[in-house]
């Protein structure tokens, strides 16, 4: 039974598990959408558009339909004869084809949906809004367009700025000046979270957490023989100017303009107190994982805090480890992600896991590590 | 009187947040082929530091540039008999290693290793070799002051700072420098070359190769104190910038302007007397060319210089866009853009607005940032020191690098005023030598100038295309030794 509540009501005291009470899927208990496959056909659906949206399309609690866009679609991708089953259906069976139904689809690329979209939204909220979009209502931007030149898409409900009349993005900005609700319990800018789980940590109100004290190693860790020269930093992994996330930089033009492989910096009199030079292999490691990178060794460091910058390969210049007998880390080894009760709250405001969305806090990144310098000679590629 | 005109670019280090696209996209454009590997065209510098190739600031030792003595311009090199008897053997040459020995990596290996017992890495290999190497030095070795405390003590402009205190963490200080070829009124590579290869183009200024000329002496390499003259391995053919021509000639700006984030680039020409260049090269101090060169410049609004400039078959077109040039606003009529080590007596026309930079232990904390009483002093509080921007901009005259930051200042004071509707102490502008509108204009082009007013290009004349040939491989100014007789199709030229 699919209980159709927009936010299921949590924390009614009662817990299945425990007291006997039944599982209601959506009150005290996560929704449950059954999803049926018919293998056969997988294949196929995941090369053509499917009818749903004709109906239905939308996201962050908006919805429309797209009928006309949908039927266009079938006219401008047309439609693979040669399929099985769905061969009456918008073909997407090529990449270009793929990107201009998105295009079409998208209330940020197609006017038509814009103004459902803007529609839908003037219903929800009770506000005049189509105007943030009507001048723009017959532009439909296609591959073709983004492929000659970049364009500006068009303002859309899904986001909460707007860029009508050639503005610059901000977010919030149709909250404040058009009264459109925020996002939250109250629809108001809100930070007072009334969740029996954010009650008892006292979190209910954004609260400042120092740093986590977390040691290299533990009492019963597996260590590394200790050396005579090694130092304990506090491990950092910043966004660097070439990469972040996803987004490595490791192709020659980059690496060109730097030095060449992974590198890891840090301040020249920690350096100098453990005799590592700049450029000098270094072993970084606690009880998570071990990096083998170049040593960055520089005054604009401040004491006591090593820097690795996020993103970088280790596919690439990345020696093995004497600690551990194979090839050294990425930035993200001697880290590792760190839950605590209130991540594990769901199905309640914004406390519902959405992908890209909602994830643990950066604490992972409370961690210290040791720093060691490796010779020149015991750097080892393990060709083996 | 001899009118030229001369394309120069005017970078606003302001502005550059050293993300080293331009020398992404010039590499792609121009250098990303055999022998030319390492060459970086454009590179980004992080100052204070030792540079691409390292130390290349250190004349003294390099031998680049010009220098007076007895009153009389010479190359630091030595002139034409020095150079016959030594052609062989250029001791001043910089060699590979002080740019960097390029590398690749073995990518295949990623995807052909067969299984083993360990996963495979792409490990750096030499482009010249095809070696294994160990990475010892780059273009960009450092980058955000990567091993600066070491090697920044051998960066020339720190010689007159206190170096110990300057390479501290809490005294740290830093900016970026893009250079690219400055393309010289009175460029020093062109002289030195015994092959008269290289040559200024008579049209617009810009300083090219002829690669069928080139002889492979390497002379021009010692001979450009900017270090921005190349030698191809593979060719051996001396390379440089070509302030990308093929595109300038059709109104676009070089590759590196066009891609650059921060928008610091501007391009332009001036129109100058070529007449005047030797004697602004010569005058004694050092600390005088800069004013020297800017003497040379000739006023496009002049009608006398219109009609002069005119008789002497400068486009119409060309005067007008002389006229519009950001290079002639921010140079001269509101001189805050300055040569790149004047000194060197080269005459660059690559000029850069210097940046500013936060002010350290300011002034009891709280600063009130309309104020004419604490504007000005925050000047000396910059974390950048003064002497360190003199020695790269000014030939070391504080005095200049001082006015120039007291109007980057004040205009930043007067629109924050405009901006938040406060009231605005005039005197600030008065101090700094500028009016309300001069500061707007300033504003409007350092700030928000759009496209066609940051490019100011105007198109070649291609219905004089053949002359260019005719002109091609001769230096446009006849005092300089190398170039008065120059092979070109053939045809020996002779001034």
């Amino acid at each position: 039974m699919i209980q159709k509540t927009k936010y299921p009501k949590l924390m009614d005291g009662t817990n299945w598990k425990y007291d006997g009470t039944d599982p209601i899927p959506g009150v005290n208990f996560p929704r449950i959408q059954v999803v049926k496959r018919d293998y056969p056909k997988v294949y196929e659906k995941f090369i053509t558009l499917g009818s749903n949206v004709r109906d239905q399309i939308g996201a962050k609690g908006i919805g429309w339909h797209a009928k006309e866009e949908y039927d266009l679609l079938r006219k401008t991708l047309g439609t693979n004869k040669r399929l099985k089953y769905y061969n009456d259906l918008p073909s997407l069976d090529t990449d270009r084809n793929a990107a201009e139904a998105i295009l079409t689809l998208s209330s940020a690329t197609n006017g038509s949906m814009a103004m459902k979209a803007w529609k839908a939204q003037e219903e929800n909220t009770g506000q005049e809004l189509i105007d943030l979009v009507r001048e723009r209502a017959e532009e439909h931007i296609t591959f073709n367009d983004i492929t000659a030149q970049p364009r500006q898409v068009l303002s859309t409900p899904i986001y909460s700025g707007t860029e009508t009349g050639g503005r610059r993005y901000s977010p919030f900005t149709t909250n404040v000046e058009r009264l459109i609700p925020f996002r939250t319990l109250t629809g108001r800018q809100h930070f007072y979270l009334d969740h029996d789980v954010m009650l008892e940590f006292g979190e209910e109100l954004p609260t400042f957490k120092p740093p986590l004290q977390k040691l290299t190693f533990y009492d019963n860790d597996r260590k590394p023989e200790p050396v005579d020269n090694e130092i304990t930093l506090r491990y950092l992994t910043p966004h660097y100017k070439w990469s972040f996330h996803s987004t490595y930089y490791d192709t020659l033009p980059m690496l060109t303009l730097f030095r060449g492989g992974p590198h890891v910096w840090l301040n020249n009199e920690d350096a100098a107190s453990v005799h590592i030079e700049d450029n000098d292999w270094i072993e970084m490691y606690n009880r998570n994982g071990v990096v083998v990178a170049r040593a960055v060794v520089s005054h604009r460091m401040p004491r006591g805090i090593v820097y690795m910058y996020h993103v970088q390969d280790r596919l690439i210049n990345v020696p093995g480890s004497k600690i551990t007998k194979t090839r050294g880390g990425t930035f993200n080894s001697p880290t590792r992600i760190h839950m605590k009760p209130t991540h594990l709250i769901g199905g309640y405001a914004q406390l519902s896991y959405g992908f890209n969305y909602y994830g643990p806090t950066g604490n992972q990144r409370d961690e210290q590590v040791m720093i060691r310098r490796m010779d020149r000679d015991e750097v080892d590629w393990l060709e083996d | 009187m001899k009118i030229k005109a001369q394309f120069g670019m005017v970078m606003n280090l302001d502005k550059c947040i050293g993300c080293h696209t331009c020398s992404v996209t010039c590499s792609n454009t121009w250098t990303n082929r055999p022998g030319a590997e390492y060459m970086y065209w454009n590179n980004v510098e992080t100052k204070p530091g030792v540079g691409y190739p390292r130390e290349w600031e250190d004349n003294e030792e390099r031998k680049g540039g010009w220098q007076v003595r007895n009153g009389k311009l010479e190359l630091r090199a030595g002139g034409k008999v020095s150079k016959l008897l030594n052609i062989f053997y250029n001791k001043n040459l910089v060699q590979i290693d002080e740019y960097y020995e390029p590398w690749t990596y073995d990518y295949e290996t990623l995807i052909n290793s067969p299984e083993k017992e360990h996963q495979p890495v792409a490990r750096p290999k030499s482009q010249l070799t095809g070696e294994y190497m160990d990475i010892t030095w780059g273009p960009n070795w450092e980058d955000d002051l990567a091993g600066v405390h070491v090697t920044g003590k051998r960066d020339p402009n720190v010689r007159n700072l206190d170096e110990e205190i300057k390479f501290e963490f809490e005294e740290t200080f830093m900016m970026y420098l893009p250079r690219i070829c400055e393309h010289c009124q009175n460029p020093s590579c062109v002289a030195s070359c015994p092959s008269g290869a290289i040559y200024k183009r008579e049209e617009d200024g810009i300083v090219l190769v002829d690669q069928d000329t080139c002889r492979s002496w390497r002379f021009c390499m010692t001979g450009c104190p900017y270090k921005k003259v190349y030698f191809n391995w593979k060719t051996h053919k001396a390379e440089k910038c070509t302030f990308c021509f093929p595109r300038i000639e059709n109104g676009q700006p070089t590759i590196c302007s066009e891609t650059c984030v921060g928008r610091i680039r501007y391009i332009g020409i001036v129109l100058y007397d070529a007449d005047r260049v030797l004697e602004a090269a010569s005058v004694e101090n050092d600390q005088d060319v800069y004013e020297a060169q800017l003497s040379t410049f000739l006023d496009p609004y002049d009608p006398e210089i219109q009609r002069e400039a005119i008789n002497q078959g400068i486009p119409e077109d060309w005067i007008e866009a002389a006229q519009h040039s950001p290079v002639y606003k921010f140079a001269v009529e509101q001189k805050i853009a300055l040569p790149l080590h004047p000194e060197y007596r080269t005459l660059p026309m690559v000029w850069y607005i210097p940046p500013l930079s936060p002010f350290m232990n300011a002034l009891g904390g709280q600063v009130d940032t309309l104020s004419p009483e604490v504007i000005f002093p925050t000047i000396n509080q910059f974390r950048i020191p003064i002497d360190y921007l003199a020695s790269l901009f000014t030939a070391g005259d504080t005095k200049v690098i001082k006015n120039v930051l007291r109007k980057l200042v004040a205009m930043r004071t007067y629109m924050r005023a405009v901006q938040l509707d406060k009231p605005f102490n005039n005197s600030i502008l008065e101090q700094a030598g500028m009016t309300e509108d001069m500061a707007e204009e300033m504003y409007r082009l350092s700030a928000i100038a759009k496209y066609d007013e940051r490019y100011v290009i105007p198109k070649s004349h291609r219905e004089e295309a053949g002359d260019m040939f005719t002109h091609q491989g001769t230096a446009g100014l006849d005092f300089m030794e190398g170039c008065k007789t120059c092979f070109v199709g053939g045809k020996i030229l002779i001034h």
